[in-house]
């Protein structure tokens, strides 16, 4: 689907913050690199999806009302069979419930279980003065204390894109640090440039988050995805 | 606004200007102030609805009128003093008489968070637009254009333009630029201080001086943009014709306060402006000092190949802090050579001094080995620029040493391209009490760039370094 009829949708629905699934949909559609997420409204289904995906996979609840998945046992890893499947859908609906009542739960999202890589992170957001901005940094923790994250307004050149992921003070880890694979900068490049041409020709996309994107040596994949509207 | 630079051209090279609102209170400041106006072939009227004043403005020598089109011939530049609530109606007679453009020097408007101040405001920028009449401020000091003798403050100098174009949010900010750089020996082609730049805001004006041919560098105040994104992208364009120095300020949460409040900017972070300035190319300046010293390495230097200093100071222990403070700043002073370290070891001895870089004593104290020594250093490859520390005091205390390192840099200038410059200290070993300006000046007569301190000079030159090494990627298409 069209990232453009993916927004209509979501905009008739009465939200403006998109499901992992919806953003990754959207993701696809601008060309960016994202694990395969489907939609499974009951058990059965995801035990189903699970199958042709093919093991191990990853659940998480899929609720506008959930922002922070991990916080609230709302993300499975790791499971290896239909059983372990079965076991986390329980777990994640009793916990989501646990913490908020009242909400409104699509279903679980199923996602092949990525090969881990090195954790980057790439944003946007609207400045008051400067309009949309695209962020990149590390994953992880650390980062998040050092505010160690680069910064560009829309719209990129390639050499904003280069640039701004050498500027960051952690860039020798995406080089290949101590025995860490390097990381695909080509492919992290395109994905920011990708973004900085989508959010030029969507005024409506308030804010996103590729967090994280796990970064190989042959290339870049998003696992995590959020987007929000303008209201 | 439609044609904006001719507007923006016939402010500046007006035939007539009027100064409304001139008062006894604050001597006729801004009357006086365009006095170099006339004594360049232009006239200048004075309106006042208040008769009381006329025989003050009179006295003189200036023409009064009650109201603007009363004036019998076309105005091209109106400078406005007077209270925010009457400016609506000099606004009026503006439109009437269709002059070319205002200045409000006037204050009380959006800055003061009040809905009336905002409303005055906004009541003023609808009649200018309304009627196409560029509006500068309000809240501002306005139009310096030496070379017809427009200014923002009598203490200004006139008659000669120079090459810096500055842009300032404030009006003690322009005026006080324009004052350091007088006492440096920096000349300014044109300045404007525009305070809430509710018509004519500070993209529109980067973007005139981005064309002007007299201005070959801009200089910038910010407090904040109005609109950023056209800002970002202006700032994108003139970098590639010309450097563009700012000095934002209103980065810390207690600054942002004290901006908004001063002229009603919304900020953004430090790490964002950062990031908008390394994307434009632009140089960030962190004080009018700053600003003033890059300039100079920018107007007056030959343009720097690369980073490598060879530094040369009054003694030991300054020849190593001036090596500290350079290498710190994020430029270099390699070793150089085997070779020239043997060569400079055959007519100056290896005791009381160095000379692999950096250099005092025996290599450098003498005249005729000074001259050596800079034939060495301005072949070596491993050095793209020099820096010679002079003492101050020297002036005083030995006149005729200073004239031989005057004529050993001027003996350099005509054999090498490579920049060489001063930075002046005033600590050990000469510790008279001087006039730093008065040196500074002295040796901008000579031809020679000289800086107040090492670390003024080192920072100029780094931004001077910065600028060319991004020169040509900035120019290319992306």
């Amino acid at each position: 689907m069209k990232a453009k009829e993916i927004f209509d949708q979501v905009k008739a629905s009465g939200r403006t913050l998109l499901t992992e699934v919806e953003s990754k949909e959207v993701l696809q559609d601008i060309g960016i690199p994202a694990t395969t997420t489907l939609l499974a409204k009951s058990k059965e289904e995801a035990q189903s999806l699970a199958g042709k995906i093919g093991y191990p996979v990853v659940l998480k609840i899929v609720s506008p009302d959930v922002v922070h998945k991990s916080d609230t046992g709302g993300v499975k890893l790791g499971l290896k069979t239909p059983e372990d499947v079965s076991q986390a859908y329980d777990e994640i609906m009793s916990s989501t419930k646990a913490h908020n009542a009242k909400a409104n739960i699509f279903g679980v999202s199923v996602q092949k279980m990525a090969k881990s890589g090195t954790e980057v992170i790439v944003g946007m957001y609207k400045d008051a003065q400067f309009g949309p901005v695209l962020m990149f940094g590390l994953g992880g923790i650390l980062v998040e204390v050092l505010k160690d994250v680069s910064f560009r307004i829309v719209p990129l050149t390639s050499r904003d894109a280069k640039q701004m992921i050498r500027e960051i003070k952690a860039y020798p880890v995406l080089e290949g640090f101590r025995g860490i694979e390097p990381a695909n900068l080509p492919a992290l490049e395109e994905t920011l440039l990708k973004l900085s041409s989508f959010v030029e020709e969507h005024e409506e996309v308030k804010e996103m988050d590729l967090n994280p994107i796990f970064a190989y040596k042959d290339g870049a994949i998003a696992v995590d995805a959020r987007i929000v509207l303008e209201s | 606004m439609e044609n904006l630079k001719e507007k923006l051209d016939r402010m500046f090279h007006p035939k007539v200007v009027a100064v409304v609102g001139a008062k006894k209170d604050n001597n006729y400041s801004w009357l006086r102030s365009q006095i170099p106006v006339k004594e360049l072939g232009g006239v200048v009227y004075h309106v006042n609805i208040d008769k009381n004043e006329w025989p003050g403005a009179e006295e003189l020598g200036f023409k009064n009128f009650s109201s603007l089109v009363d004036i019998p011939e076309p105005v091209d530049y109106v400078i406005v003093s007077v209270p925010a609530q009457v400016t609506p109606f000099v606004m009026k007679d503006a439109v009437a008489k269709g002059v070319g453009g205002i200045h409000f020097f006037t204050a009380g408007f959006s800055e003061t968070g009040t809905k009336e101040g905002a409303d005055l405001e906004l009541a003023i920028k609808k009649m200018a637009e309304d009627a196409g009449i560029p509006v500068i401020g309000p809240n501002c000091m306005g139009i310096y254009h030496p070379k017809v003798g427009l200014r923002q403050s009598g203490d200004q100098v006139y008659g000669e333009g120079g090459f810096m174009g500055y842009i300032s949010q404030s009006g003690t900010q322009a005026s006080g630029f324009s004052m350091e750089a007088k006492g440096s020996s920096l000349k300014i082609s044109k300045s404007i201080s525009f305070g809430n730049g509710t018509v004519v805001d500070c993209t529109e004006l980067l973007e005139y001086l981005g064309d002007d041919p007299d201005t070959k560098l801009v200089g910038m105040y910010l407090e904040g943009a109005r609109d950023g994104r056209a800002f970002f992208k202006t700032l994108r364009e003139v970098v590639k014709k010309k450097p563009v120095l700012i000095w934002k300020v209103g980065l810390t949460e207690d600054s942002a306060r004290a901006t908004e409040s001063h002229t009603g900017s919304v900020s953004s972070s430090r790490s964002l402006w950062d990031a908008v300035l390394r994307q434009c190319g632009a140089i960030a300046i962190s004080s009018v000092e700053d600003m003033v010293a890059t300039a100079k390495a920018l107007i007056n230097l030959p343009p720097l190949a690369g980073n490598r200093a060879a530094l040369l100071g009054v003694s030991g222990g300054h020849a190593s802090e001036l090596t500290e403070v350079f290498a710190s700043t994020g430029l270099r002073a390699p070793a150089i050579s085997d070779s020239a370290i043997d060569e400079i070891a055959s007519y100056a001895s290896r005791v009381g001094g160095s000379f692999r870089n950096p250099f005092e004593g025996p290599s450098i104290r003498p005249p005729e080995n000074l001259e050596k020594t800079l034939t060495i250093i301005g072949n070596d490859p491993n050095i793209d620029f020099v820096v010679m520390e002079v003492a101050a005091g020297a002036t005083v205390r030995t006149p005729d040493f200073i004239a031989s390192r005057v004529q050993g840099i001027k003996s350099f200038q005509s054999k090498f391209k490579k920049p060489i410059a001063v930075v002046l200290t005033t600590t050990n070993p000469y510790v008279e009490d001087v006039n730093i300006r008065q040196i500074e000046r002295d040796f901008a007569e000579d031809g020679i760039v000289a800086f107040h301190g090492m670390e003024r000079g080192a920072k100029a030159l780094l931004n001077a370094y910065t600028y060319y090494a991004q020169k040509e990627y900035i120019s290319s298409p992306g």
